[in-house]
């Protein structure tokens, strides 16, 4: 927690002074005519104080009750990771596998993280659920879903 | 105002409508009942998929799953001790040990009817209270719609559970993001990096289906949930004249507590069922018996949140102020349907706005219709395990990303804001003033910039109009009191070196 809570305040003190610069470009008018670059420049400068203010305590606390984990509660953070590639993957995907095919591997892999061993079950609710799903937003809600490069579901 | 209530009737009775009210409260109520999956990540979700739908079906539908919620949401505090919404929290201390008791079925039956009672009353303030405040905003100029957002912040920062530093943080983070895209008033590009995405700035839908749905997904597999769901026997869902006796003061006070806290900006109803128990246990002659199974700890909160649910619309349709963060995301909805929030919307489109409110009143019923008998199937609903439910979330998040615009970049960033809303969860960073400042950032530097022209670039112009000073009067309160106890914690190892030194 100690550690996340300094790497959030040094990124907030970053983000703050990238910001006043950024606003300084964009101008920053003059208080009768406010430029683009006006309130971003003070948000940009509050954050950084507070960014500071938060690197502050962190440092100033000197016993620390969780030092022994970096971030709160990281008790399994593989099947976050795992997630978060599934979901990356398929939008790299989608476009060209289209929404069946994307759809199915991404249902399989997100059934299959907690249970590894199920894959027969998983692959039956998979497909189950893809084209389930494809009923619905496509038939019903019209919702224009790709049909990638094998022409599935057009 | 009676034909516009008739205009209403005829609007919410329309059958697709009705279909709308029921979609959203079925919605609402499942969502309450699940936990770890809230209105806000819902709403979000959902927000997408409405696009298509008429703005009058969709807003409907949105509202249904958000009041909804607050009816669902005790079911699981009272049967499984785990709040399905923040706002039925306090419902666990006394509704489960009742569940406990073997009083399972009152605890939920007076929950339902005093969230009836509750919502309806409410509603009927809002019917009431909803034109006479619009008729108030044509006092409100730039300098007045600053201030009170600036109050909404200033509430919404102080309530927070955690760290009110880390709040206003997120606020700035919010209003930062929101800066993205081409500025309105010069057509200047600002923050995009040469990015054509974000030329447009950042959509609201990627943002919070990233921030609360996706972070909770991720949040809630870390751990394997299973629903420990207390067998009990569920019946005489109706309480007894006994206990109407002990709760019916409860569900009055709970309501109009509710239904004030509901108006003000950045309370919401989360905090009106906390503020609605300690009440009644100040007035119980049996004040050590709550937190042991007394009935009126679970109807004085549940009523509250369900009447502070309703009431946060009427700053919503009446000022265009988003009370909470459900609400921002509401306001979003409203805007992509091009309606403007605010004093016009019922002067412009009153079977919009008198449709949506009646069509309340039917979801009411609709709820206790389905809280009641219902019960036992929400029990079912409740053993479906978390590794089925999760990637059908997510689904649901995809698709609704990707419908934007049907672009795979949305999926991208919603994933981008679904990391960042995990992390921020671990160093305790909440994602609700994240949200609110981004959905109203665009209006704040609007209305700042416009008040300054105004004035001639002095910022006193927000402390000479009686309205703009008055808020920042209380916003300045607020302030003060969330600094006080700082001073007061810093000063005293000072007064006890003192006497340390003195002795």
């Amino acid at each position: 927690m100690k550690r996340a809570n300094t790497i959030a305040s040094i990124l907030w003190v970053g983000l703050g002074f990238s910001m006043c610069l950024g606003a300084l470009k964009l101008g920053l008018g003059t208080p009768s005519d406010p430029g683009s670059g006006f309130l971003p420049f003070g948000t940009g400068m509050l954050v950084s104080i507070l960014g500071f203010q938060q690197l502050w305590v962190v440092f100033r606390k000197q016993h620390s009750d969780d030092t022994q984990s970096s971030i709160k509660g990281a008790a399994n953070w593989k099947r976050p990771a795992c997630v978060v590639a599934i979901l990356a993957f398929y939008s790299v995907l989608l476009p060209h596998l289209g929404y069946l095919v994307a759809t199915f591997l991404a249902m399989l892999g997100l059934f299959t993280i907690y249970d590894h061993r199920r894959w027969g079950l998983a692959s039956a609710g998979s497909l189950f659920i893809t084209i389930l799903t494809y009923v619905l937003f496509h038939e019903f809600l019209s919702v224009q879903l790709p049909a990638g490069l094998l022409r599935l579901g057009r | 105002m009676v034909d516009y209530i008739l205009l209403g009737f005829q609007t919410a009775l329309q059958p697709m409508n009705l279909f709308y009210c029921f979609t959203g409260v079925l919605l609402g109520t499942l969502i309450g009942i699940l936990p770890g999956m809230g209105p806000v990540a819902t709403i979000s979700i959902l927000l997408p998929i409405t696009f298509k739908m008429p703005p009058i079906g969709a807003i409907i539908m949105l509202s249904g799953i958000y009041y909804g919620a607050q009816y669902g949401g005790s079911t699981t505090s009272i049967l499984l001790n785990m709040p399905g919404e923040a706002t039925s929290v306090i419902t666990c201390l006394d509704g489960y040990k009742m569940a406990r008791q073997g009083r399972a079925g009152a605890a939920l039956g007076i929950s339902a009817l005093g969230s009836f009672i509750a919502g309806t009353c409410a509603l009927i303030g809002m019917t009431l209270v909803a034109e006479p405040v619009s008729r108030l905003a044509v006092y409100f100029g730039p300098p007045e719609y600053f201030s009170l957002m600036i109050l909404a912040f200033a509430i919404l920062t102080y309530l927070v559970h955690g760290s009110m530093v880390k709040a206003l943080i997120m606020v700035l983070i919010g209003l930062a993001l929101s800066y993205v895209g081409t500025d309105d008033i010069t057509g200047t590009l600002r923050f995009t990096f040469g990015l054509m995405p974000l030329y447009d700035g950042f959509d609201l839908a990627p943002l919070v289906m990233g921030l609360f749905g996706i972070s909770e997904i991720l949040t809630n597999i870390e751990i394997s949930i299973k629903p420990d769901v207390l067998e009990t026997d569920i019946r005489n869902l109706m309480p007894t004249l006994k206990d109407w006796t002990k709760a019916k003061w409860s569900i009055v006070r709970g309501t109009i507590l509710g239904f004030f806290l509901g108006l003000i900006p950045g309370a919401g109803p989360v905090i009106s069922p906390f503020a609605s128990y300690t009440i009644e246990k100040r007035l119980s002659r049996e004040p050590h018996k709550f937190g042991q199974g007394m009935i009126e700890g679970v109807a004085g909160p549940e009523s509250a949140n369900n009447a502070s649910a309703q009431a946060a619309f009427i700053p919503l349709f009446s000022l265009g102020i988003p009370p909470n963060v459900t609400m921002a995301i509401l306001f979003g909805a409203l805007m992509i349907h091009g309606l403007q929030p605010g004093p016009l919307l019922m002067k412009e489109h009153p079977d919009f706005f008198w449709g949506v409110v009646i069509s309340m009143y039917f979801g009411n019923f609709m709820l206790l219709i389905l809280n009641l008998p219902l019960i036992p199937l929400w029990v079912k609903v409740l053993k479906v395990p978390y590794p089925i439910l999760f990637p059908l979330i997510s689904l649901f998040c995809l698709v609704g990303a990707y419908s934007l615009r049907n672009s795979a970049a949305d999926i991208m960033i919603m994933l981008f804001f679904g990391v960042c809303g995990y992390f921020m969860r671990k160093a305790d960073y909440e994602g609700a003033p994240l949200a609110m400042a981004f959905v109203l950032g665009p209006l704040l530097e609007l209305n700042l910039r416009r008040s300054l022209i105004l004035s001639d670039g002095s910022f006193q112009i927000f402390f000479t109009r009686p309205i703009s000073a008055g808020l920042m009067l209380v916003t300045t309160s607020i302030l003060l009191i969330s600094i006080a106890p700082l001073i007061w914690r810093k000063r005293k190892p000072i007064e006890k070196s003192v006497d340390a030194e003195s002795a």
